[in-house]
């Protein structure tokens, strides 16, 4: 019994890395109550050791060190106007090719709303 | 993994870029940056939590933040833009190097939480901040338990920390590991037992070993 809950937590643990702090719908519904607590109290005090060291971001989950500053992506969904860190906006309408700094895109892309176009 | 013997890369390889750093009027690349990323490497190859790094980690985020400034400085200069991004490219780099150490070291608080927060010398080796997240990691994970199983199973079944039970996971210190040696050591005895030769341990060897023997040098 344990190893079940054990290896649950496991699991839900793993999805606050790959997707961020707010799971879809559908990962909702198949939690239980403990466990959607146990989610909201992980990403908390996640949050809370980020904001410790200095706001270093380390759920960003880039596989190997980053080779550009700009990717281009393409975009799924209509996200409308996307503000930058330097204050420039931009428009992301479905099915546009934007090139944007990976540290602006990566966030939208974990989120399906930009899909990363390689090469 | 104190002063002889380094625990080596594993097969992620970020040395692509090494040769061409250390010229022979010297390395090229930040000396703070090389500690960070030989404290990554021994922690990704290492089972257990080595000790928390902190001047490197203080002095790595210095210099980021300087980086950041001059960045910011030189955003309005047009001559300049060329070198800003590469300035940039290169932060963005040692963030990640940052991100990769603090993070595996996370890893395995959170797998070894019970044998971390227990364990005198585990817990010296973590950060404060550390300390706190696995504090906190336990309290979630020992709610989560009690509320679903633990309070509606008999009274004497309900410790998760039963010595005669391994229930509590620790790290393996008899895995593997890649190590490379730094100084001369000579013969050293790798089995209690001396059931086989000892090893020569000289600078320069490379080498795949237990764990469990080579810890303390």
């Amino acid at each position: 019994m344990l190893v079940y809950l054990n290896e649950r937590m496991n699991s839900i643990r793993n999805l606050r890395w790959e997707i961020g702090g707010t799971l879809p719908e559908n990962i909702q519904s198949k939690l239980n109550e403990s466990e959607k607590t146990f989610f909201d109290d992980y990403n908390r005090s996640l949050g809370r050791y980020i904001q410790s060291i200095g706001d270093i971001d380390l759920t960003n989950n880039l596989k190997v060190p980053p080779q550009q500053l700009y990717i281009e992506v393409h975009v799924l969904q209509d996200f409308g106007t996307l503000e930058m860190e330097d204050g420039t906006t931009l428009v992301l309408r479905k099915n546009n090719r934007v090139y944007l700094p990976r540290s602006e895109a990566d966030p939208l892309v974990k989120q399906g709303i930009l899909e990363h176009i390689s090469g | 993994a104190s002063g002889k013997v380094i625990v080596m890369e594993s097969i992620l390889d970020l040395s692509d870029s090494d040769e061409s750093l250390y010229g022979d009027d010297g390395p090229f690349v930040n000396e703070d940056i090389q500690a960070l990323r030989q404290a990554w490497i021994n922690e990704q190859c290492s089972p257990e939590i080595l000790i928390y790094k902190s001047n490197v980690v203080a002095d790595v985020l210095e210099i980021m933040r300087h980086q950041e400034s001059i960045i910011d400085e030189e955003k309005s200069n047009p001559e300049s833009q060329f070198l800003r991004s590469i300035c940039q490219i290169e932060l963005e780099r040692v963030k990640y190097l940052l991100q990769c150490y603090l993070r595996i070291r996370l890893k395995k608080i959170e797998d070894f939480y019970q044998t971390v927060l227990t364990n005198d010398k585990y817990r010296s080796r973590l950060s404060p901040e550390e300390l706190t997240y696995a504090n906190k990691y336990q309290e979630a994970c020992f709610k989560h338990l009690d509320g679903n199983f633990l309070t509606y199973i008999p009274e004497q079944w309900r410790s998760l920390n039963e010595p005669n039970q391994n229930m509590v996971p620790s790290p393996n210190l008899n895995t593997h590991v890649f190590c490379r040696v730094k100084e001369d050591i000579g013969l050293y005895q790798l089995d209690e037992d001396a059931r086989f030769d000892a090893v020569e341990l000289n600078e320069g060897n490379i080498f795949i070993l237990k764990y469990n023997p080579i810890k303390q040098l």
